[in-house]
Protein backbone atom coordinates (compact mmCIF):
# COMPACT_ATOMS: atom_id res chain seq x y z
CA UNK A 1 0.00 0.00 0.00
CA UNK A 2 1.41 3.89 -1.12
CA UNK A 3 2.91 5.48 2.35
CA UNK A 4 0.96 8.42 1.31
CA UNK A 5 -2.40 6.71 1.43
CA UNK A 6 -2.95 7.65 5.41
CA UNK A 7 -1.73 10.95 5.19
CA UNK A 8 -4.38 11.88 2.60
CA UNK A 9 -6.89 10.14 4.20
CA UNK A 10 -6.15 12.16 7.14
CA UNK A 11 -5.90 15.48 5.44
CA UNK A 12 -9.27 14.76 3.51
CA UNK A 13 -10.59 13.79 6.93
CA UNK A 14 -9.59 17.06 8.50
CA UNK A 15 -10.95 19.36 5.78
CA UNK A 16 -14.25 17.93 5.98
CA UNK A 17 -14.11 18.33 9.87
CA UNK A 18 -13.26 21.82 9.49
CA UNK A 19 -15.94 22.63 6.48
CA UNK A 20 -18.23 20.80 8.94
CA UNK A 21 -17.66 23.37 11.69
CA UNK A 22 -17.16 25.99 9.42
CA UNK A 23 -21.06 24.89 7.97
CA UNK A 24 -22.54 24.18 11.29
CA UNK A 25 -21.47 27.96 12.69
CA UNK A 26 -22.95 29.12 9.79
CA UNK A 27 -26.41 27.56 10.17
CA UNK A 28 -26.42 28.31 13.88
CA UNK A 29 -28.78 30.80 14.79
CA UNK A 30 -27.73 34.69 15.85
CA UNK A 31 -29.61 35.85 19.30
CA UNK A 32 -31.42 38.59 17.07
CA UNK A 33 -32.18 36.20 14.86
CA UNK A 34 -34.25 33.48 17.31
CA UNK A 35 -35.64 37.44 19.03
CA UNK A 36 -36.81 38.41 15.64
CA UNK A 37 -39.40 35.39 15.19
CA UNK A 38 -39.99 34.87 18.80
CA UNK A 39 -41.44 38.28 18.36
CA UNK A 40 -43.51 37.32 15.23
CA UNK A 41 -44.88 34.79 17.03
CA UNK A 42 -45.58 36.49 20.23
CA UNK A 43 -48.95 37.39 19.54
CA UNK A 44 -50.48 34.07 18.34
CA UNK A 45 -48.73 32.45 21.66
CA UNK A 46 -50.62 35.13 24.19
CA UNK A 47 -53.56 34.79 21.81
CA UNK A 48 -53.23 31.09 23.04
CA UNK A 49 -51.96 31.67 26.19
CA UNK A 50 -55.65 33.65 26.64
CA UNK A 51 -57.75 30.89 25.59
CA UNK A 52 -56.04 28.56 28.00
CA UNK A 53 -54.91 26.51 25.58
CA UNK A 54 -50.82 26.52 26.13
CA UNK A 55 -48.84 27.29 29.32
CA UNK A 56 -45.55 27.83 30.66
CA UNK A 57 -43.46 24.51 31.57
CA UNK A 58 -40.82 25.24 34.83
CA UNK A 59 -38.37 24.15 32.06
CA UNK A 60 -38.42 27.38 29.71
CA UNK A 61 -41.01 26.01 27.68
CA UNK A 62 -44.45 26.26 26.36
CA UNK A 63 -46.77 23.45 26.13
CA UNK A 64 -50.87 21.75 25.22
CA UNK A 65 -52.19 22.38 28.04
CA UNK A 66 -54.41 19.40 26.85
CA UNK A 67 -53.30 16.78 24.43
CA UNK A 68 -56.23 17.61 22.08
CA UNK A 69 -55.53 20.98 21.72
CA UNK A 70 -52.34 19.16 19.74
CA UNK A 71 -54.76 18.33 17.18
CA UNK A 72 -54.94 21.93 15.62
CA UNK A 73 -52.09 21.89 13.23
CA UNK A 74 -51.05 25.68 13.77
CA UNK A 75 -50.91 25.03 17.35
CA UNK A 76 -48.94 22.22 17.17
CA UNK A 77 -46.51 24.05 14.54
CA UNK A 78 -46.15 27.32 16.94
CA UNK A 79 -45.73 25.31 20.15
CA UNK A 80 -42.82 23.39 18.16
CA UNK A 81 -40.94 26.59 16.50
CA UNK A 82 -41.52 28.75 20.01
CA UNK A 83 -39.66 25.48 21.81
CA UNK A 84 -37.03 25.11 19.14
CA UNK A 85 -36.57 28.80 19.32
CA UNK A 86 -36.07 28.75 22.87
CA UNK A 87 -34.00 25.83 23.30
CA UNK A 88 -31.37 27.22 20.57
CA UNK A 89 -31.39 30.59 22.86
CA UNK A 90 -30.71 28.58 25.76
CA UNK A 91 -28.01 26.89 24.44
CA UNK A 92 -26.70 29.96 23.10
CA UNK A 93 -26.57 31.60 26.71
CA UNK A 94 -25.20 28.13 28.02
CA UNK A 95 -22.35 28.33 25.96
CA UNK A 96 -21.96 31.96 27.18
CA UNK A 97 -21.49 30.99 30.08
CA UNK A 98 -20.18 27.84 30.11
CA UNK A 99 -23.06 25.77 31.86
CA UNK A 100 -25.15 23.73 30.87
CA UNK A 101 -28.75 24.73 28.75
CA UNK A 102 -30.97 23.19 31.66
CA UNK A 103 -29.76 25.71 34.07
CA UNK A 104 -30.43 28.69 31.06
CA UNK A 105 -33.65 26.79 30.54
CA UNK A 106 -34.34 26.30 34.57
CA UNK A 107 -33.74 30.17 34.99
CA UNK A 108 -36.55 31.49 31.58
CA UNK A 109 -39.41 28.98 34.19
CA UNK A 110 -38.85 30.61 36.80
CA UNK A 111 -39.22 33.96 35.11
CA UNK A 112 -42.00 33.23 32.87
CA UNK A 113 -43.96 31.39 35.90
CA UNK A 114 -43.35 35.08 37.71
CA UNK A 115 -44.38 37.14 35.05
CA UNK A 116 -47.17 35.19 33.95
CA UNK A 117 -50.45 36.28 34.97
CA UNK A 118 -53.16 34.88 37.47
CA UNK A 119 -55.39 32.97 34.85
CA UNK A 120 -52.03 31.91 32.77
CA UNK A 121 -51.82 28.32 32.74
CA UNK A 122 -48.50 26.81 34.26
CA UNK A 123 -46.76 23.44 34.28
CA UNK A 124 -44.36 23.03 37.59
CA UNK A 125 -41.71 20.27 38.02
CA UNK A 126 -44.85 17.88 39.65
CA UNK A 127 -45.83 18.09 35.76
CA UNK A 128 -49.91 18.84 36.30
CA UNK A 129 -50.96 22.18 34.99
CA UNK A 130 -52.72 25.01 37.07
CA UNK A 131 -53.44 28.52 37.24
CA UNK A 132 -51.05 31.24 38.23
CA UNK A 133 -53.40 32.04 40.74
CA UNK A 134 -54.39 28.20 42.40
CA UNK A 135 -50.55 27.75 42.05
CA UNK A 136 -49.14 26.76 45.79
CA UNK A 137 -45.02 28.25 45.67
CA UNK B 1 33.40 24.64 93.70
CA UNK B 2 35.19 24.27 89.73
CA UNK B 3 33.32 20.95 89.82
CA UNK B 4 29.85 21.93 90.82
CA UNK B 5 29.84 25.00 88.79
CA UNK B 6 30.54 22.30 86.03
CA UNK B 7 27.60 20.13 86.87
CA UNK B 8 25.24 23.04 86.78
CA UNK B 9 26.63 24.27 83.38
CA UNK B 10 25.86 20.71 81.91
CA UNK B 11 22.62 19.73 83.94
CA UNK B 12 21.69 23.52 82.66
CA UNK B 13 22.87 22.40 78.89
CA UNK B 14 20.91 19.41 79.07
CA UNK B 15 17.59 20.61 80.42
CA UNK B 16 17.25 23.31 78.13
CA UNK B 17 15.48 21.28 75.24
CA UNK B 18 13.06 20.25 77.53
CA UNK B 19 12.16 23.52 77.20
CA UNK B 20 11.77 23.86 74.14
CA UNK B 21 7.93 23.70 72.68
CA UNK B 22 6.35 23.67 69.10
CA UNK B 23 3.53 24.23 67.90
CA UNK B 24 2.05 23.78 64.28
CA UNK B 25 -1.58 25.16 63.81
CA UNK B 26 -2.80 24.10 60.58
CA UNK B 27 -5.42 26.48 59.53
CA UNK B 28 -7.82 25.24 57.21
CA UNK B 29 -8.29 28.50 53.95
CA UNK B 30 -11.49 29.50 54.13
CA UNK B 31 -13.03 29.49 50.50
CA UNK B 32 -15.68 31.81 49.86
CA UNK B 33 -14.83 32.97 46.25
CA UNK B 34 -16.39 29.83 44.13
CA UNK B 35 -19.63 30.83 46.24
CA UNK B 36 -19.67 34.20 45.28
CA UNK B 37 -18.90 33.35 41.48
CA UNK B 38 -21.35 31.03 41.37
CA UNK B 39 -23.90 33.51 42.87
CA UNK B 40 -22.91 36.33 40.23
CA UNK B 41 -23.20 33.62 37.21
CA UNK B 42 -26.56 33.29 38.57
CA UNK B 43 -27.45 36.51 38.37
CA UNK B 44 -25.72 37.21 35.11
CA UNK B 45 -27.71 34.24 33.63
CA UNK B 46 -31.22 35.83 35.79
CA UNK B 47 -30.58 38.66 34.09
CA UNK B 48 -29.92 37.69 30.18
CA UNK B 49 -32.86 35.78 30.08
CA UNK B 50 -35.18 38.25 31.79
CA UNK B 51 -33.48 41.14 28.81
CA UNK B 52 -33.80 38.42 26.28
CA UNK B 53 -37.74 37.36 27.11
CA UNK B 54 -38.08 41.55 27.13
CA UNK B 55 -36.39 42.25 23.75
CA UNK B 56 -38.54 39.73 22.01
CA UNK B 57 -41.72 41.54 24.03
CA UNK B 58 -40.16 45.10 22.84
CA UNK B 59 -39.59 44.07 19.25
CA UNK B 60 -43.50 42.49 19.18
CA UNK B 61 -44.53 45.98 20.05
CA UNK B 62 -42.45 47.72 17.15
CA UNK B 63 -44.92 48.86 14.28
CA UNK B 64 -44.10 46.00 12.00
CA UNK B 65 -42.10 43.31 13.32
CA UNK B 66 -43.77 40.79 10.78
CA UNK B 67 -47.04 39.46 10.22
CA UNK B 68 -48.35 38.14 13.39
CA UNK B 69 -49.86 34.47 13.34
CA UNK B 70 -52.24 34.99 15.69
CA UNK B 71 -55.19 32.69 15.56
CA UNK B 72 -58.19 34.09 13.13
CA UNK B 73 -60.81 33.46 15.84
CA UNK B 74 -60.44 33.21 19.53
CA UNK B 75 -62.85 30.76 21.26
CA UNK B 76 -63.34 31.59 24.79
CA UNK B 77 -60.75 30.73 27.49
CA UNK B 78 -60.96 27.52 28.70
CA UNK B 79 -60.09 27.96 32.18
CA UNK B 80 -60.38 24.92 34.24
CA UNK B 81 -59.86 22.41 31.78
CA UNK B 82 -56.42 20.49 32.33
CA UNK B 83 -54.51 17.74 30.10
Amino acid sequence: MNARCPKAVFSLGLCAAILGAMAAAACADTKEQIVERMAKRLAAVKQYKAEGKIGETFDGLVDAVRAQYLDDATLRKLVADENTDRKAFYILGAEKYGVTPEVFALSAGRRNFREARPEDWLRPKDGKWVQKKDLKE
Amino acid sequence: MRHWLLACALAGMLAMPACYTSHTVKVEPVEVKPIHITMDINIKIDREVDDFFSEVEKKAAEPNPGAPTAPASPSSPSSGEQK
